[in-house]
């Protein structure tokens, strides 16, 4: 598609003249493609230093009248290498050309139309679909992480399924959704998780294969054209034609395989050490020795039984082409893998159909269809859940088997179901945790995905520069959840066994009706386009569940009617509806000043009649210095060959803010079997979207030749009108404690630097550097007022504080920590005004630290740490910030000789990280396994240590669990090994051997996913919990080893 | 070349004119959308059939009220009222962590019982003022006659006293302790709050006393008894929703909590008119009874069939505290399925009032968990759904009332032993135990002796129903009959990982617990900051005002 727009540009300045000297031989041969062997037509073949030349037929073929000897050729194509060659004696000069890496993305993808590159002045970052295609990935979102500046990609769990957080220049909102708006093809897709039961990615119904490219709009005026949808970016994603397989047929295959496991585990007490940190837990608080070795010094990891080995594979399969009238694509794709966390899986069958067809020079129509059924396979996950795979799994005791034969489970279950068997150890499991090897095996969580994701559109082309397009969409989204208890033991005991099945579906319509227009009048270019466009949603859902099952049989695969005694049914129904007019100008003069506009306006069925429509708004202005005459004839341009200044400003909003969020409702209110309604919403007709002043200022550089390109961008983004869900004193009893107002303000600003250099291409071998760098800071300016006049936080919870005027978004919040008073092992923290304070770690009493006489408890007297700020006399204060201050990406590519190797690494930083699992889960003080870490627990003869006194039962005391304290907040820093890839093309002269059964490509490679982190963080992954790590699932890594084959 | 531009032309208004004609032939009612899972503030009342649904949406409130995260645990009075009234005294032992913060009296202001106790005790009040609000604004009809809408209107004044009341007794000193202190009680809110200008009124308002909360649940109670019917239909309903003798029982409880023993007569003489047994409510309040059989009132069926209960909240198998919350998942055995965490104290067991032969130790009413799963503490049987959980949360019943009346007579007459107290007494007892030290009123020996006997019933009666903090509360100042000098009572050590050895129906074995540090919990005394709860954070957070009336300590 490029390349045919391409060829299009080069034929249209093509050189009219072709001098007449005196000649002396006919020199001829033949330009091909080194990507795939193929004819490259339209290529300029020169003289050098003349100006005979000429250009490729359509076979890449080309002959011309040359002086008898010496002087060399130069072959050019835009988008291509130059190549340069000295003729000497040849009859025959045969050449291949390579893709020019820094020229690639000369045509992007932008809202409702194409635009070139060169002349964009608003800022957009292009991935190319053949970056991530290969990988091993559920989805295409988590592997933009690092691609592009400015796109932040958080993958906080490792489980499959989850979506990760994505924030385009920082978080956009302080409560309102702040994904960003994704369309594919010119449907805006539905995304979050839609399943009740397991996290599901919508992302994922998409085929990364059968993607073209990624264009990731970040500034106003690239993304202004969506209106109140754009405040948190938008990706816009092209899905493959067969296009550009001009007058051929092309059957690419490619095949993968591999394994995944945790990229790393926890460090737990063996067993013999869980008996002695236990009993001490117990001793210590004078309570008899409970814990003991059994009979066969029994030594569980429980780690091998909530982690394993998962598997990968994945194949697809497509075939594209086109005719002089018509262009296909279709496309099969199967995708495996099994997680690293026991029983997460994800398998995936999608097919697509496209065709696209010209009637007649002023008519042209098209379809595509992709259907996608996908089923995620999950598990409890719970962060505080007793059967949650790390929240429980990692508190088994050590020392007892996981299967016993005796048990009619198969399991080492307490002789009355209930909990863990506690073998030897005289007492039972603390807080009635569950056998997790039973519960993963017997429990059931799956989420299965149907998808349909279609349009039909038709161009009508009065004349060259008019078209005229009306494209209807649709994205038919369907999950179907199963969730099944085993009654035996686990979630279902107290229910003797639970089954829900639930369905839910968010069928969406939308449909555009555009006008575009593109024409040069002498030195001025008008592209510009108007269109309208209505869309509508439904969300729907409704579920069945069972409780009490006749017999295990029946709890397996689905509800079976009249198995279970009691039987409960839900669900609910909303919808909502845009209806837009939108319009964009883009002007340029000399190819060199560049103006945009564009503007949308926009009515919400979500917001109150009289102020649900809006208008907004986005310019921009370019400025390509390079090409005035006074760049070009100076010096410069032998270092600095190109150089555009631009800048941008744009007010966009955020619908993302609920259905109705302005009405004042009832809501059911069921009262046992009664049924009742209830005030449940307080009303504000008042109520508008977010809006996002967006200001962006950048520049674009081209070194060398292009060798090196250079961007940078300095952006601002002021959010406001911020909905908050405005809290007020529950005693007042209003619904939610709060009502929903626009009030409150952030600011993310930032500098984004991207840099793409060729620094070796010699002798075949060729070396690619990528390098993007962003640093974002994101300020909370204004919340709303509290009833003292001062500004209020908002989001303010036990760990972090959400909003807090001044701060960044997502502070950590608690309380200072001192260390280990060395006399008596009492954990110890700093008061807001400086002074030292213990607390008991049996009885929970605060009491001054006294350093002459460590022991004394006794000066308690306002000693309690109080829950206030220490701005306003109480103890506790910020520990860090979540958020990254900055991250960014780097890709080495090498290619010698059809083996090409590529390293990604990306990093990020400048946060803190709660590491919660710690306090929680691993220096937990109950009759539980823990952490290694206990063994440093203060102990009358270990007296230099910063872990408190064990004391069982007291892991409050000792670890102040529920709140934050600043000994479990760690530094976020980490640059991650994240792909390497290693590749081998096997050689055209090979393939061409292959005879009728024509080979056009083959390749083999072998990659590592997520290979290598190098962090201070002390817990699995510093980016699990994005920013609190609470039992999250350690991410895993992926060994795939696969081939292409293009026929 | 002209005739080209004239196609051109042609051809641009063509487009335009096919353009034109898809923006005209657009959804004109695209974005008017409703919301379908929820009604709008205006037509909440429209209809008969709305003003029910909304009178029931109240009960919604107290039965099922939010936690943290959106859980149900059956705050206020689905379960919540009998989970934290027991753990705070002694007759229950909790035996996992799950009710420690309550259970050991280590709360603060960001502790999640207290603060959602207060949240959605606020809540209920708030829709019960906002039904009210309702109903002032509805014309009597056909089917809504205004005694119908006064009816209603009793329902909501009688949730919120009995709001108020659970307000009192957990964030308040009793009712005996100076009760006209200022700041003494909670901010008494009588308006619909339905917006931020409506809240503003009441963001200025500082605690009332405690008189003025007793005033005003006896105001909202007095009105109630006028207006709510004598009888339901079925009886289910008549035990879920409030009557008439809900009303009058309510205040047989109020009036004991003030002191007020003369009044606990006169309302209680409504509901057990009698001199002695059989007793049954005047006419017009009712027709209940106290059964022969002591568990009559209790199992899920029997929760919601029975003559005794006078006042219960509703659940049902889809609608309950759930998992975390209901009362038989909590007080039921591991061994049964249930979670065991909320045990029949030894200290209440091995009193020696308690007989081993009372039936309420039988194993109809209790049963030993397995040591294993559970650590082999005795629970109550009283709620028995364990899987579907569905048993009524018990508020007020007969056999209260009637022990309401008999100490508040004993008190009145004083000295000596009154045969009506007496009767109304051995009522209760004596369906479950024949006790030779108590079947005869001759066994008494003074009017004191009776009433102790009296209170020691009420914790055998009433263990696992949330009663006991309401009696510590109310006995504090009673310098004859409080316990533990009026303060929080020392508790069994939940830490304790068996617990058979410790139900031997010896009350030596109870001294052995209370000596032994490791076994217990110490006693608070009176003065002890923790015996109120406090003004949670959420609230103090937002509220200037209350945050300056913290509750002493906090």
């Amino acid at each position: 598609m490029k390349r045919l727009l391409l060829s299009c540009v080069v034929l249209a300045f093509m050189f009219c003249t072709v001098q007449t000297q005196a000649q002396d031989r006919t020199l001829t041969g033949r330009v091909t493609s080194t990507e795939d062997g193929t004819g490259l037509p339209g290529v300029n073949v020169v003289l050098k230093g003349t100006t005979v030349g000429t250009t490729t037929d359509a076979d890449g073929r080309y002959s011309m009248s040359i002086p008898a000897s010496g002087g060399s050729l130069v072959f050019s194509f835009i988008g291509l290498e130059s190549k340069e060659v000295p003729i000497g004696e040849l009859a025959e000069v045969n050449v291949s050309l390579a893709l020019d890496v820094t020229q690639l993305s000369e045509v992007v993808v932008v809202g409702y139309g194409v635009q070139e590159k060169r002349k964009l002045s608003s800022s957009l970052s292009s991935v190319a679909g053949s970056q991530i295609s290969q990988l091993a990935t559920q989805s295409f979102d988590s592997q933009l992480a690092g691609r592009a500046a400015g796109v932040q990609v958080i993958m906080p769990t490792g489980i499959i399924g989850a979506t990760p957080q994505i924030n385009i220049r920082g978080i956009n909102s302080i409560t309102s959704g702040t994904f960003p708006l994704v369309v594919v093809d010119g449907i805006p897709m539905t995304t979050g998780n839609q399943s009740g039961v397991t996290p599901t990615n919508p992302l994922s119904s998409i085929n990364p294969a059968d993607i073209e490219s990624y264009e990731i709009l970040k500034d106003g005026a690239a993304t202004a054209i969506f209106g109140s949808r754009a405040a948190s970016g938008v990706i816009l994603i092209t899905t493959k034609n067969g296009a550009k397989n001009k007058g051929k047929t092309s059957i690419d295959f490619s095949a993968s395989t591999g394994f995944s496991e945790a990229v790393s585990t926890f460090d737990l007490l063996n067993a013999e050490q869980f008996v002695e940190v236990a009993n001490e837990k117990l001793a210590n608080a004078g309570l008899a020795p409970a814990a003991f070795m059994d009979a066969d010094n029994t030594n569980t990891d429980w780690q091998d039984e909530i982690l394993r080995r998962g598997s990968f594979s994945n194949y697809n399969l497509s075939v594209g082409g086109s005719s002089e009238s018509t262009n296909y694509y279709f496309s099969l794709g199967y995708q495996y893998q099994e997680g690293a966390a026991v029983s997460n899986a994800f398998e995936r069958l999608n097919f697509t159909s496209r065709v696209d067809h010209n009637i007649n020079k002023y008519l042209k129509t098209g379809a595509k269809i992709q259907l996608t059924r996908s089923k995620t396979t999950g598990l409890n996950t719970g962060s505080n859940a007793l059967s949650g795979n790390l929240a429980g799994g990692l508190k088994l005791f050590p020392n007892v088997k996981v299967k016993d034969p005796n048990n009619p489970t198969g399991y080492n279950l307490s002789s009355d179901g209930q909990v863990l068997g506690q073998g030897a150890n005289t007492r039972s499991i603390d807080n009635n945790y569950t056998n997790q090897a039973f519960v993963l095996a017997n429990n059931k969580f799956e989420a299965e995905e149907s998808r349909i994701l279609a349009n039909v559109y038709a161009d009508f082309t009065p004349v060259e520069f008019l078209t005229f397009r009306t494209f209807f969409g649709i994205d038919a989204l369907g999950n179907k959840d199963f969730l099944s208890y085993d009654p035996r033991h686990g979630d279902g005991r107290g229910s003797n066994g639970v089954v829900t099945n639930s369905y839910r579906q968010t069928p969406l319509w939308n449909w555009q009706n555009t006008l575009s227009f593109n024409k040069d009048f002498a030195d001025h270019n008008v592209d510009a386009v108007v269109g309208l466009e209505y869309q509508k949603q439904t969300f729907e859902s409704f579920f069945g569940q069972g409780t009490s099952f006749s017999d295990l049989f029946f709890i397996q695969n689905g509800l079976i009617s009249n198995t279970y005694v009691n039987q409960f049914s839900g669900g609910g129904f909303n919808q909502t509806a845009y209806q837009s007019f939108f319009g964009r100008v883009n002007y340029s003069f000399r190819d060199r000043y560049l103006l945009g506009f564009s503007a949308r306006h926009d009515g919400l069925s979500k917001l109150a009649e009289d102020v649900r429509n809006g208008d907004f708004f986005g310019g921009s202005v370019g400025y390509i210095i390079s090409e005035e005459d006074f760049f070009k004839n100076s010096g410069i341009t032998n270092v600095m060959n190109s150089l555009k200044i631009r800048g941008s400003y744009a007010e966009v909003g955020n619908q993302d803010i609920g259905l109705f969020p302005y009405l004042g409702l009832y809501g059911s209110a069921r009262y046992g079997t009664q049924n009742g309604i209830a005030f449940s919403q307080v009303g504000n007709g008042d109520l508008q979207w977010e809006t996002s002043k967006k200001l962006n200022i950048g520049a674009d550089f081209g070194f060398l030749n292009d060798k090196i390109t250079f961007t940078f961008d300095y952006f601002n983004n002021d959010i406001d009108g911020n909905i908050l869900f405005v809290p007020y004193p529950p005693s007042l009893g209003i619904p939610g404690n709060g009502i929903n107002q626009n009030i409150g303000k952030i600011r993310n600003s930032g500098m984004e630097f991207t840099i793409n250099a060729t620094p070796v291409n010699k002798g075949g071998f060729v070396w690619n550097v990528g390098f993007n760098f962003t640093t974002v800071k994101t300020e909370v300016l204004e919340t709303f007022r509290n009833s003292a006049g001062a500004w209020a936080e908002v989001g303010a919870g036990s760990y972090e504080i959400l909003a807090r005027v001044g701060e960044p978004l997502n502070v950590i919040y608690g309380y200072q920590y001192a260390g280990v008073n060395p006399g008596n092992g009492n954990p110890m923290y700093v008061k807001g005004d400086g002074s030292i304070v213990q607390r008991n770690v049996n009885t929970g009493t605060y009491s001054f630290y006294d350093e002459n006489n460590q022991t004394d408890e006794t000066n308690t007297v306002g000693a309690a740490l109080v829950s206030t700020d220490v701005s306003a006399g109480g103890d506790r204060r910020i520990l860090g910030q979540q958020l990254p201050k900055y991250y960014g990406g780097l890709t080495n590519s090498f290619n010698w000789k059809g083996i090409s190797l590529e390293v990604f690494l990306r990093f990020s930083g400048g946060n803190e990280i709660y590491n919660q699992t710690a306090q929680d889960n691993l220096l937990n003080q109950d009759f539980t396994n823990g952490g290694k870490d206990l063994m440093k627990s203060w102990t009358p003869s270990e007296t230099n240590t910063d872990v408190p006194k064990m004391w069982i039962n007291r892991s409050a005391q000792v670890n102040q669990t529920g709140v934050a304290i600043s000994r479990f907040v760690e530094k976020g820093d980490f640059v991650k090994i994240q792909n390497i890839v290693l590749g081998y093309s096997i050689p055209r002269s090979i393939l061409d051997k292959t005879g009728n059964f024509k080979v056009s490509s083959l390749r083999v490679f072998a990659q590592v996913q997520n290979a290598f982190t190098f962090s201070k963080y002390t817990g699995i992954d510093p980016e699990l919990g994005a920013g609190r790590d609470n039992n999250a699932t350690p991410i895993f890594r992926t060994v795939t080893f696969g081939l292409n084959v293009g026929l | 070349m002209k005739a080209m531009k004239m196609n051109i032309y042609r051809s641009i208004l063509k487009t335009a004119g096919l353009a034109s004609v898809l923006v005209l032939a657009s959804c004109q009612d695209l974005l008017e959308l409703e919301p379908q899972n929820s009604f709008s503030e205006e037509s909440a009342f429209s209809s008969p059939d709305r003003v029910a649904l909304s009178v029931a949406g109240m009960y919604d409130a107290a039965q099922s009220g939010f936690y943290a995260g959106g859980a149900v645990r059956g705050y206020p009075f689905g379960a919540a009222h009998v989970e934290q009234g027991d753990n705070r005294g002694e007759d229950v032992v909790n035996t996992q962590l799950f009710y420690a913060v309550t259970y050991e009296g280590t709360y603060d202001p960001t502790t999640a019982n207290n603060d959602f106790m207060w949240q959605t005790l606020y809540a209920l009040i708030n829709r019960c003022n906002v039904v009210l609000q309702g109903l002032n604004g509805v014309t009597p009809s056909g089917t809504m006659t205004q005694p119908v809408i006064d009816g209603y209107k009793g329902e909501a004044r009688f949730l919120r006293a009995l709001a108020y009341h659970q307000l009192a007794i957990h964030f308040c000193r009793p009712y005996s302790d100076n009760p006209t202190t200022a700041l003494s009680g909670v901010p008494i809110r009588l308006t619909a709050i339905t917006s931020g200008t409506s809240a503003e009124a009441e963001l200025a308002k500082s605690r009332n006393t405690v008189a003025e909360v007793y005033t005003q649940i006896l105001s909202d109670l007095d009105y109630a008894e006028t207006v709510l019917p004598e009888t339901r239909t079925p009886l289910g309903v008549q035990i879920s929703r409030a009557t008439k003798a809900a009303a009058v029982a309510l205040k047989t409880r109020i009036y004991l909590h003030m002191g007020n023993f003369a009044m606990v007569i006169t309302e209680g003489n409504k509901l057990a008119e009698e001199a002695s047994a059989p007793f049954s409510p005047a006419a017009g309040y009712g027709t209940y009874t106290l059964p022969a059989n002591p568990y009559a009132a209790f199992s899920s069926a029997g929760s919601k069939s029975n003559s005794e209960s006078i006042f219960s909240m509703e659940n049902d198998a889809a609608d309950n505290a759930g998992v975390n919350g209901a009362l038989p998942a909590m007080y039921s055995t591991a061994a049964s399925g249930g979670r065991g965490l909320v045990g029949i104290s030894p200290l209440l067991w091995n009193e020696p009032w308690f007989l081993t032969t009372d039936v309420r130790k039988s194993a109809t009413f209790t049963v030993q968990d397995n040591p294993g799963g559970g650590k082999a503490a005795m629970y109550t049987r009283k709620y028995t759904d364990i899987t579907a959980r569905s048993d009524n949360a018990p508020i007020l019943r007969y056999a209260e009332i009637l022990l309401n009346m008999a100490e508040a007579i004993q008190r009145q007459v004083g000295a000596t032993p009154d045969a009506r107290a007496f009767a109304m007494y051995n009522a209760v007892r004596s369906r479950s135990v024949t006790d030779p030290a108590t079947d005869n009123i001759a066994d008494f020996a003074t009017g004191n002796d009776l009433i102790q006997a009296i209170l020691n019933e009420r914790r055998i009666e009433f263990v696992c129903e949330g009663l006991r903090w309401g009696d510590i509360s109310r006995l504090a100042q009673d310098a004859t009959f409080n316990t533990w000098g009026g303060g929080v009572p020392a508790k069994i050590s939940r830490n304790i990982a068996n617990y058979s050895a410790y139900y031997t129906n010896d009350p030596a074995t109870n001294t052995t617990i209370l000596t032994t540090p490791a076994l217990n919990h110490a006693a608070k005394p009176y003065a002890d900051f923790r015996f109120l709860w406090p003004i949670p954070f959420s609230e103090t957070s937002l509220n200037p005002v209350l945050a300056e009336e913290q509750n002493p300590g906090y």
